[in-house]
């Protein structure tokens, strides 16, 4: 009974901060200019490991259904195959899993270590804001970041079974194509993985910032929110994605 | 001031790949369907539509004009299909007919069109009224049971 009271203050305080954050929309230039620098700090440098992946996933995705479709004799469905199950699933859901593992961990540390080092009440004595210079700007470049990235992984994926299909399948470009543009619809399944990318982007700034700010500032502390983010972050975001399939997977 | 430059190229750099990656996914890698077409709509009415889908395609001579829109139920028990030609440069005469044809024995289901012979053309929302339904390989090869079992029948009575 008292774990579950406790539960519901922490939910309760974690709604509460997402309120202070979104509410701390920025009104300065050194606000905007944090926000680029934390594009270029969590999109960039996570653009290198979203293309592998989504390269060897488009490639094992294609070379595993060619397999099974060609006991059909459906080995010309192989693009469409391929680029339905990456737009509108793998895309988004393994683009944020990667992003967790990149990046939430490193805002949740982050945060709880300028918790353990005082810097917010550093920030608060010197009367600035810090839910407008640290927070929301971390925010914003997630919830940015995330739909760009899995666009990117997207891409890469498609790229790659092309390549795949071309040069160690036999299956001809102009099938490929046909098969893949038949199969999938922008505004239907581009669009629903890319919805599907934003609210698990602000599903992982949330978490991360929440679990960084809400830690016990010591050391132990700081690992424990670390781990906490990475595994509640991701179990969420694959729970939300069953959710929004289920209720907007015919219709989005 | 160098570094910050480097920065917000790195960051625009970034932005403009997805950029340009959207626009490929737009329009090389998915059917551009928020681009409108310019086609029109037209129905038929058959009296069996079992295993035509949506998006199924339509076809003249074996090329493909258009994609069926919807499948729907009328009052009268029949199965109303929407047919969306995609250009409105294949204009089709009053007396076309339209068939539910299969790829292959097993395969999928498609619409086949063969344009009349009259002068006037179908708009947008005409029906097609001569219509000729599919067959259900079901139905063939029961009747063909059927049919060769009360020939094995006659032969047995007449043999007596």
């Amino acid at each position: 009974m008292h774990k579950l009271f406790d539960r519901c203050v922490r939910m309760g305080e974690a709604v509460a901060m997402l309120f202070s954050v979104l509410y701390a929309f920025p009104r300065r230039r050194e606000h905007f200019k944090t926000i680029v620098q934390h594009i270029y700090f969590y999109g960039n440098k996570t653009m290198m490991i979203v293309i592998v992946a989504g390269a060897f996933i488009g490639m094992v995705i294609s070379l595993q259904g060619y397999t099974s479709l060609v006991r059909f004799g459906a080995e010309s469905e192989i693009g469409g195959l391929t680029a339905y199950s990456i737009y509108r699933e793998l895309g988004p859901v393994v683009t944020s899993l990667l992003f967790i593992g990149r990046v939430g961990s490193l805002l949740a540390s982050e945060m709880s270590m300028m918790n353990i080092n005082q810097q917010f009440t550093c920030l608060k004595m010197l009367a600035i804001n810090a839910y407008q210079l640290v927070l929301f700007p971390r925010f914003l470049a997630i919830v940015i970041s995330v739909p760009l990235l899995t666009i990117v992984f997207c891409l890469s994926a498609v790229l790659s079974s092309l390549m795949v299909c071309k040069f160690a399948l036999a299956v001809s470009t102009g099938i490929f194509w046909n098969s893949l543009e038949y199969y999938t619809l922008f505004t239907v399944d581009v669009m629903h993985g890319f919805w599907k990318s934003l609210a698990f982007g602000f599903v992982i700034a949330w978490v991360a910032i929440y679990q960084g700010m809400s830690a016990v500032p010591n050391r132990s502390g700081m690992a424990k929110a670390t781990t906490s983010t990475v595994v509640s972050a991701s179990l969420l975001i694959l729970g939300i994605d069953y959710v929004i399939t289920a209720l907007f997977g015919s219709m989005l | 001031m160098k570094e910050n430059r480097l920065l917000n190229a790195g960051v625009g750099a970034f932005v403009l790949l997805a950029a340009v990656s959207m626009m490929f996914l737009a329009f090389f890698a998915s059917t551009p369907d928020w681009r409108g077409y310019d086609g029109y709509t037209v129905y038929a009415k058959f009296d069996e539509a079992a295993g035509l889908r949506a998006r199924a395609p339509i076809r003249i001579a074996g090329v493909r004009i258009g994609e069926v829109e919807s499948v729907e139920l009328t009052p009268s028990y029949q199965a109303k299909v929407a047919l969306r030609i995609d250009s409105k440069s294949t204009e089709l005469p009053l007396d076309t007919t339209a068939h539910i044809f299969t790829e292959g024995l097993l395969g999928v289901r498609y619409v086949a069109i063969f344009p009349g012979y009259d002068e006037s053309t179908l708009k947008h929302d005409d029906e097609i009224l001569q219509t000729n339904s599919g067959f259900v390989l079901e139905n063939l090869i029961a009747q063909f049971l059927i049919n060769l079992g009360s020939e094995s029948l006659n032969k047995g009575s007449s043999d007596e």
